[in-house]
């Protein structure tokens, strides 16, 4: 991190950006409405954005800084902080590059596998390949029962477990038709879910408790993470603590890999035989009041409304130039 | 305890350049000074080798921790005055205090921006957990761990490197080790580690 002079953010228009045309809109918005009202409520000069009404060009006379409540496609991919940078506008989070390779799982996991770092085994849905093709190389490589997801999305949208080739096929026949251009087969993990949060505070990297959840769903499914009744979430993780110090070390090592700034979420898979395995991260992970970042937060000691004000500093730690 | 089985392709280097030469260095047949491959350490001399090669399984390790992790990997005595000027070896005339840990766990995060920790007290069921999270550690044993089937005289006193795990033993790159026996993946089961292992280290991660 680079040694900053970080302005005083009660004289600044702090827009909360969200919303946009992803398919994960709702849970934009509410990232959006819960981090706005906690800035508002802290005496902050607040207004939230829907960019979907609003593109980033538009923003210069209106705000001083841009928090960013998006999440996936342009959002979370590297596409809006691009045109933040193009506009000169300071935003939070991390930079187009660091975004762009932790929404692409396959290139992130490309990363991971050449980092060493655990991530379960993968191949991508490419439509120029035949059905037939990717079922083989399914069948021979992974085996089954096997995770099918967006390559490109987030949130567990449009993912699904195939415990058989006769649903993989139907699923992903079914691709051709979402909205999410390319699809991935990865194997299939059973265990336990569990998260790590990074975020910058007071100009050190602070990595978060681990949070796990237990679903009574199938799997940690879209349904799961928005309706608390479908999960048990421990925060700090009951998991031992060499398993909860292995991932927050991972989280680490994931962030400088990337080239993050400011914060990320880890995704894993503790699995039952004592692997720990990377899933997915977020560069823009959820920001409503009840989310996993905001849980750990405060398991950390970093009450809500204080974590979007370090969030909110992120946009001027940045170095001068960042990918 | 479930032990994930761990094996990381981690690139092997003896403390001495010849390592095919390790028996006869130990057994002072030959005198390292005679290492047809000295100049290779960087060492201004043979002696000046030949004093720091028996000394310098921690920086042989931290070697092959560098390559692992694709840094540029120096030479062996160019890293050692480094780690000397960084107070991790302390040199009294013949009288070397070292490796020690923490000021080389310093120096290794600063240098490399590696997340080196310095552990006093590192019990052996640990291991397996941290090596399956992609990380490296360099246990102190003592020196005889290369025909473990011996019991040692006492614990500690040499450095080897813990590149994987299972249920029943520990993979160690051993920079004293025997070639074609004990140096590459030497697998030393649990048990006889605890008769060789002094319970600290120095973990290692990218």
């Amino acid at each position: 991190m680079t040694p900053t002079t970080v302005p005083d953010i009660a004289t600044l228009r702090i827009g909360v950006l969200c919303g946009g045309d992803s398919p994960e809109r709702p849970g934009s918005i509410a990232s959006g409405e819960h981090a706005a009202k906690a800035l508002a409520d802290a005496g902050l000069t607040t207004e939230l954005i829907d960019i979907a009404e609003t593109p980033p060009s538009a923003l210069a006379d209106r705000i001083d800084v841009a928090l960013l409540g998006l999440h996936g496609l342009h959002g979370e991919d590297g596409k809006v902080q691009g045109a933040l940078e193009v506009a000169g506008m300071p935003y939070t989070g991390s930079g187009v590059l660091a975004s762009a390779l932790g929404m692409h799982k396959p290139t992130f996991k490309n990363l991971l596998t050449f980092a060493h770092i655990d991530t379960p085994h993968w191949t991508v849905i490419d439509p120029n390949i035949s059905t037939e093709s990717t079922l083989s190389v399914v069948r021979n490589t992974l085996g089954y029962p096997v995770f099918v997801k967006p390559s490109s999305g987030g949130g567990s949208l449009a993912a699904g477990i195939a415990h058989d080739e006769a649903t993989l096929r139907r699923m992903i026949e079914a691709t051709i038709h979402d909205p999410y251009s390319e699809y991935m087969v990865e194997e299939y993990i059973p265990g336990i879910p569990c998260t790590v949060g990074l975020i910058e505070a007071n100009g050190r990297l602070v990595t978060l408790p681990v949070h796990d959840v237990e679903s009574k769903n199938a799997f940690y499914d879209y349904e799961a993470k928005h309706n608390p009744d479908l999960r048990i979430e421990h925060c700090p993780s009951i998991l031992p603590a060499t398993a909860t110090e292995s991932m927050q070390y991972i989280a680490r090592r994931v962030f400088r890999m990337i080239g993050a700034h400011g914060v990320l979420r880890v995704d894993f898979m503790a699995g039952a035989n004592g692997r720990v395995t990377v899933l997915e991260c977020n560069t823009l992970p959820g920001l409503s009041q009840r989310g996993n970042l905001a849980t750990m937060a405060k398991a950390g000691g970093i009450p809500y409304p204080v974590l979007m004000q370090h969030i909110v500093k992120t946009a001027f730690t940045k170095p001068a130039y960042l990918p | 305890m479930s032990v994930p089985t761990t094996r990381h392709r981690v690139p092997y280097y003896s403390q001495w350049e010849s390592r095919d030469l390790v028996p006869d260095f130990i057994t002072g047949r030959l005198d390292a000074a005679d290492d047809p491959l000295w100049q290779k350490s960087g060492a201004d001399s043979p002696q000046e080798y030949a004093f720091w090669a028996p000394r310098m399984c921690g920086v042989a390790c931290l070697r092959m921790a560098l390559d692992f992790w694709r840094h540029p990997v120096p030479s062996s005595v160019p890293l050692v005055r480094e780690l000397c000027e960084a107070g991790a070896y302390l040199r009294d005339g013949d009288t070397v205090k070292g490796l020690i840990y923490q000021p080389f766990a310093e120096h290794v995060s600063a240098r490399w921006g590696l997340e080196a920790q310095s552990v006093p007290e590192l019990p052996a069921t640990r291991i397996p957990e941290i090596i399956a999270s992609g990380r490296l550690v360099l246990l102190s044993v003592h020196k005889t761990v290369r025909t473990p089937d011996v019991d040692p005289p006492s614990r500690g006193g040499h450095l080897v490197l813990a590149v994987g795990a299972n249920e029943e033993s520990v993979m160690l790159h051993n920079p004293s080790g025997l070639p074609g026996a004990s140096q590459e993946f030497a697998s030393v089961p649990w048990p006889r580690l605890d008769r060789f292992y002094a319970g600290r280290g120095v973990i290692l991660g990218a």
